[in-house]
């Protein structure tokens, strides 16, 4: 039985509730004889989720127009969601918190320049708090590892044991 | 050379407890991968260290008297750490408590609303917030 840990980026397109790629796996999952207890989540993913969801509303809150008063509401709904389904995984003490095996292989992965791209092919370096997820996901939790549920890839094959899966490619946009 | 469980199981029977009987075949069935050595007593006695080494690299050694396991009782397992708690987990996950709180991860849809959010940017800034390179060298 393989053991899955939801990248930020993945939790929060979940949150978005916009039927994308990651939402349609997270459905696919039960499917797949993957349930509730195999699903797991980094302690930083709701932190990034409120830094980045309040830049945006703040953002949208500059604009006078409609336009921006409807971003607002709805990246409010959207911060709404991700609380109400971290709270889920807290619950369930499914939330992987960082201890000193996985300090240790943060610190080697904070050593080395690792590209992915995104969905869209575009290259980017990954930050210090995707390295926090990736080395939660290399360690795992009792000596099982997890896969990395993210849309983005390695294409370098920088960390090689890391395995990942990608829903953008299980369930690519136009698909159930 | 044989598997964990596979050199266990034709002793299960010898169980005296039913219950437990049951319990113990349930969880072997799910222990698979751990390569096992039985040994004979005498020839743990003359390769601990090796036997040691061995459990240290994944390979269980099961020590029984005259290199056969003719009793549960006759029988001792030197065994590491680490593969101990790969046992433990296994079987954790097997367990009938565990099997009966399985439930489908995407219910928790159902309590989440449908946002109307603009599609770019796609992925959120973790890529933009900091450094990619150089964590401790540039530690004081």
């Amino acid at each position: 039985m393989s053991h899955f840990l939801l990248s930020t980026q993945t939790l929060f397109d979940i949150s978005r509730r916009q039927n994308l790629p990651a939402e349609r796996w997270l459905e696919g999952a039960a499917g797949r004889g993957i349930y509730k207890d195999d699903i797991a989540v980094s302690a930083v993913a709701l932190m990034s989720i409120e830094q980045e969801v309040n830049k945006r509303i703040n953002d949208a809150a500059q604009q006078t127009s409609d336009g921006g008063k409807s971003r607002v509401y709805e990246l409010h709904k959207l911060l709404s969601n991700a609380k109400i389904l971290f709270k889920n995984y807290v619950e369930d003490q499914r939330v992987i918190n960082v201890d000193g095996a996985i300090c240790e292989r943060w610190g080697w992965l904070l050593e080395t320049k690792i590209t992915f791209e995104d969905q869209d092919g575009k290259p980017y370096d990954i930050g210090s708090v995707q390295k926090l997820e990736i080395a939660c996901a290399i360690i795992g939790r009792n000596n099982i590892k997890f896969t990395y549920v993210d849309n983005a890839r390695d294409a370098a094959g920088a960390i090689s044991d890391l395995v990942m899966e990608r829903p953008i490619e299980m369930f690519p946009d136009g698909t159930t | 050379m044989t598997e964990f469980a596979e050199t266990f199981e034709p002793h299960i029977a010898s169980i005296a407890d039913e219950s437990i009987r049951e319990d113990v075949a349930e969880a072997l069935r799910f222990i698979h991968g751990f390569p096992t050595e039985v040994v004979s007593e005498e020839k743990a006695n003359k390769g601990l260290p090796k036997m040691r080494k061995q459990a240290l690299n994944g390979t269980l050694s099961v020590i029984a008297r005259r290199g056969k396991i003719s009793a549960l009782r006759d029988a001792a397992v030197l065994i590491s750490a680490e593969q101990l708690v790969n046992i433990l987990a296994r079987v954790y996950e097997s367990t009938e408590r565990q099997t009966a709180e399985r439930q489908s991860p995407a219910a928790i849809l159902s309590q989440l609303e449908p946002t109307h959010i603009g599609d770019s940017p796609k992925r959120i800034g973790l890529r933009r917030t900091e450094e990619s390179v150089g964590g401790r060298p540039r530690l004081r």
